[in-house]
């Protein structure tokens, strides 16, 4: 068969198949595309300018912010962002107006290695997760193979089981 | 950069073809439209500003992206599950466990009037649908990416994330398979 002919009769099952999909699927698709929409500005061009002033003055509402911002002077964010007792440009917190990011290294080797020696516990408990997840597969997939081995060896036809009648008997003759 | 027009009328396009391309991966409609809404919602609500041109592949990466996305989530939850249920005394039957029980269930049989009304070319449809659910993950990936939703090579392996040669293998693979199947159940051009 010709593969390209192949391709493209599959394409047309393919399309043919989503466009006979069932209204309550199309329904919540366009519901799902309004929602989508409902987010866009009528101009989008206008809508991402607008969006940018948004996010610039929901930062400077946001109590955290000036100290965030005064933690990173080289970040060349709005002045309405500076801390207000300094001048422009005078970023940063403990008054280094002088030396903007002196002291940054040393905070950052101290932050590095405190999250690396927070991650070799976090690892040793992840890696013990993983490790019992695989011992319980296993023991599952054992117990289950087990199951149907003795299924299948059974002299009893596996369709019996399905079988509610069967089932009840089982029980009843069990007690 | 596309206008408001422009993205509706891009979404009412692929719309269809997202939620047949994530129902084919996690098997579940209810699912596979949370995750078009979701692809759609990313989509408007971070990637507005591109232009048309863009919007094809960059919603797919984004579909793609929170279909893998359903998969960690969904293995995560099921090691935690299976870690909490490993449990003593989370067995609400003294922990017996009947092997039975997690036998899917037989589907219901379907011997009513609609069964008599299915047209014929329905039915292949149906095959045709089922045999590409039933191609490996990658491979059906590959060949959904490439033939439905017309990306290059290129394309197919930036967002498959493999190279160009493991996508021709892909899609390869999937052509052949596919081809032998629908053989098999009597379909033939």
């Amino acid at each position: 068969m010709n593969e390209l002919r192949f391709t493209a009769s599959i394409r047309r099952a393919l399309d043919e198949s989503a466009a006979r999909l069932p209204a309550r699927v199309t329904q919540r698709l366009e519901a799902a595309r309004a929602a989508a929409l409902a987010q866009v500005p009528e101009s989008v061009e206008a809508g991402s300018a607008s969006r940018l002033a948004e996010s610039s003055l929901a930062a400077a509402r946001l109590p955290g912010a000036r100290l965030r911002e005064s933690r990173h002077p080289q970040a060349g964010l709005p002045e309405t962002l500076t801390h207000p007792g300094s001048r422009p440009g005078s970023l940063s917190r403990s008054g280094g107006a002088s030396r903007p990011g002196a002291g940054s290294g040393a905070r950052t080797g101290r932050l590095l290695a405190r999250l690396a020696v927070a991650a070799v516990p976090l690892a040793a408990l992840v890696g013990g997760l993983f490790y019992i997840d695989e011992i319980e597969a296993q023991r599952h997939a054992v117990e289950t193979a087990e199951v149907e081995a003795a299924v299948l060896t059974d002299l009893v036809p596996i369709a019996a089981y399905v079988d509610r009648g069967f089932g009840v008997y089982l029980k009843n003759s069990q007690q | 950069m596309a206008t408001r027009q422009e993205l509706s009328d891009f979404l009412a396009s692929v719309e269809r073809r997202a939620f047949r391309q994530a129902q084919f991966a996690v098997r579940d409609e209810d699912t596979a439209l949370d995750l078009v809404q979701d692809a759609m919602l990313r989509l408007t609500r971070s990637y507005a500003d591109r232009s048309p041109a863009e919007l094809p592949l960059v919603f797919q990466r984004i579909l793609q992206n929170a279909i893998t996305d359903h998969f960690r989530r969904q293995k995560v939850r099921r090691l935690w599950t299976r870690l909490l249920s490993s449990l003593p005394g989370n067995d609400d039957e003294g922990g017996e466990r009947d092997a039975l029980d997690s036998l899917p269930a037989e589907p219901a049989g379907d011997f009513g009037g609609d069964a008599a009304e299915r047209v014929e070319r329905e039915q292949v449809l149906a095959i045709i649908d089922e045999e590409i659910r039933k191609l490996p993950a990658r491979q059906r990936q590959a060949f959904l990416l490439r033939y439905w939703e017309d990306m290059d090579v290129a394309e197919t392996a930036a967002l498959m994330g493999c190279s160009e040669g493991s996508v021709k293998t892909h899609c390869s693979r999937a052509n052949h398979a596919l081809a032998a199947a629908l053989r098999a159940r009597g379909i033939t051009q």
